[in-house]
């Protein structure tokens, strides 16, 4: 990502933000509300267009592309607050994005199985997707975002509202999923996990990088401290 | 699987072979009863109609009330097919088809961009534009209306004079004939991005399908099936203009009927019609000299009733009542957790909801 900028009105969301993402690695963007995080994953995503700058991604040019296109080329996001098909089972909703890899209906119920699997929900397949506990929510949109085969996986505050056994279960399933070569970008308030599974951060406040580097480094930065810890010492949420 | 449009039981099969004999056997049992015969035939076109919108409003969830457009433009189609080129009424039947689809797909192009009551209000606007336009339009007949020329009756020219049982078996096979393909429609990976699409359009766009282009597909079978019903009608009554099918009671009819009966299922536009269309043809006779606004009053008095009550329809009330009888069979009276009788997700939600822990 290169000098990436968007602008809402008068209102600098994102100021020329660069950061490069190598395959396989963990890369944590932390900032305080109203940073521009998640901004940068909407333009990245393809849900907004920038103002400037350029995507790409495994060497193609993505930025500006429809959120559908870029989703096909393997980008796959999951949402802040998790939006299961409430009129479906965890295994369908799954099964939607096995689908999405343009196989038939048995081929993606099969596929649905296994990442349900994965993710430690398989119990729950055939149960209605709306009675998902939050931390089920967070892993079944997993799940699902899995089921599309990507190979960078955009997660929104994957551990927001989830109580802290269901963090722990969420860590080891991303750090499975790096171990098997997935390529992983999320936006955290909880610094306590970005600690625990980042490989590296990036911090942003108002819009701008602030600093980037190992999890220990960037939580020490004093302009971290002041920007988005609000003290003088950096703190473990 | 559990919310997954269930697969038939048994009972399911011989529930249907009953519903189908008794169907197949209706006219007999009518016998020399124009009024009745009539309101049968009206029972399955709307029905017919009602499938054809549940494509759209029910599946895909995108509500539209400017379905009537495609009804009258399959009429017109056929009309004017046999009027300035002399085609086959079956021809026009295919046309009929057609044409409504393809311009269901161009009304799609700019409507689906817009969202909820923003779409909603689109439908109709395009609609009521379009009846205007037929209003004045000379050579679709404007307001007068134009009139299919009379043939032999039978099979071949779509036509019966003096007998309007085949009418009521031709109604009757395009209703089994397009339940069965939404059926079908339903369990296909097309069905399954429609059902997404209706709960999530961010999401399924989010997981790399095009929202816009499966829209359009439900949009284009819906078109295709309420142009057929179209077709029908303008054979039936041999003739049409802008009031009987592009007028906008029709959309809000054929809307109508698959909410009141079941928004979403295959059921639920039969049961509609077959509730609705008696209720207002009796309106009409008994409590008043044209009954029109009687059994709008009908209509509107039981939206209430629904909206409150029932918001998933007639169906989700017979869906209730299954649940009762299997938990009254079952010896397990209040409790909350009969077993699941074929409940979409949602519903079985609405049942009971434990939710379990993270």
């Amino acid at each position: 990502m290169r000098g990436l900028s968007k602008a809402f009105g008068g209102l600098q969301a994102v100021r020329a933000i660069s950061f490069d993402l190598a395959a396989g690695e963990i890369l944590g963007i932390i900032g305080p509300n109203g940073a521009g995080k998640s901004t940068v994953f909407s333009l990245i995503a393809g849900q907004e267009r920038p103002d400037a700058g350029d995507i790409a991604f495994e060497g193609r040019a993505i930025g500006g592309l429809r959120a559908e296109s870029i989703a096909r080329r393997g980008l796959v996001k999951t949402f802040q607050t998790s939006r299961p098909f409430s009129s479906m089972t965890f295994l369908e909703n799954v099964m939607v994005g096995a689908l999405a890899r343009r196989v038939g209906l048995e081929r993606a119920r099969a596929v649905a199985m296994e990442q349900l699997v994965t993710v430690g929900l398989a119990d729950q397949a055939h149960s209605p997707a709306a009675w998902a506990s939050t931390g089920q929510r967070k892993r079944l949109e997993i799940a699902r975002a899995l089921a599309t085969a990507p190979r960078l996986l955009l997660l929104d505050e994957p551990f927001g509202g989830v109580d802290r056994p269901s963090i722990d279960a969420l860590i080891r399933l991303l750090a499975g999923l790096r171990s098997d070569g997935m390529t992983l970008l999320l936006i955290e308030h909880n610094l306590d996990a970005v600690h625990r599974l980042v490989d590296r951060v990036l911090a942003m406040h108002l819009g701008e990088r602030i600093a980037e580097g190992t999890p220990q480094a960037v939580t020490a930065d004093p302009r971290v401290v002041q920007a988005y810890l609000g003290a003088s010492e950096p703190a473990h949420a | 699987m559990a919310a997954m449009p269930a697969r038939p039981s048994v009972s399911s099969a011989v529930a249907l072979l009953v519903l189908a004999a008794a169907a197949l056997a209706l006219p007999l049992a009518i016998g020399e009863r124009p009024f009745e015969l009539r309101m049968a035939t009206l029972i399955l076109l709307f029905a017919v109609m009602g499938q054809g919108w549940n494509v759209l409003g029910g599946f895909a969830g995108q509500v539209s009330i400017g379905h009537g457009l495609y009804f009258g433009l399959g009429a017109y189609t056929t009309v004017l097919l046999a009027l300035r080129l002399d085609v086959d009424p079956w021809l026009g039947l295919v046309a009929g088809a057609l044409v409504p689809a393809l311009c269901a797909v161009l009304v799609g192009i700019p409507c689906f961009r817009l969202r909820g009551h923003y779409f909603v209000i689109a439908t109709l606007v395009v609609a009521e534009s379009v009846f205007q336009i037929f209003t004045v339009w000379e050579w679709v007949g404007s307001a007068v209306g134009l009139e299919l020329p009379v043939k032999p009756e039978g099979l071949a020219n779509f036509q019966f004079h003096r007998d309007k049982t085949p009418y009521y078996y031709i109604a009757l096979a395009m209703l089994v004939v397009v339940t069965g393909a939404l059926w079908w429609l339903r369990r296909s990976p097309l069905g399954f991005v429609l059902r997404a699409i209706r709960d999530d359009e961010d999401a399924v766009r989010g997981l790399g399908f095009s929202p816009q282009a499966y829209k359009s597909i439900a949009m284009a079978i819906s078109g295709a099936i309420l142009g057929v019903a179209g077709v029908f009608h303008a054979q039936y009554v041999l003739f049409v203009d802008p009031f009987s099918v592009l007028g906008l009671h029709i959309s809000v009819l054929v809307a109508l009927f698959a909410i009141m009966g079941g928004v979403g299922t295959l059921a639920g536009p039969i049961l509609g019609a077959a509730v609705l269309v008696p209720l207002s043809e009796y309106a009409r006779i008994h409590f008043s000299g044209s009954g029109r606004n009687v059994d709008l009053l009908i209509y509107g008095f039981l939206i209430m009733v629904i909206a409150v009550y029932r918001p998933d329809g007639l169906m989700g009330l017979w869906q209730r009542a299954r649940v009762a009888a299997i938990r009254l069979t079952s010896g397990r009276k209040g409790s909350d957790h009969a077993p699941d009788v074929h409940l979409p997700a949602r519903r079985r939600v609405a049942r009971h909801d434990p939710r379990p822990s993270a």
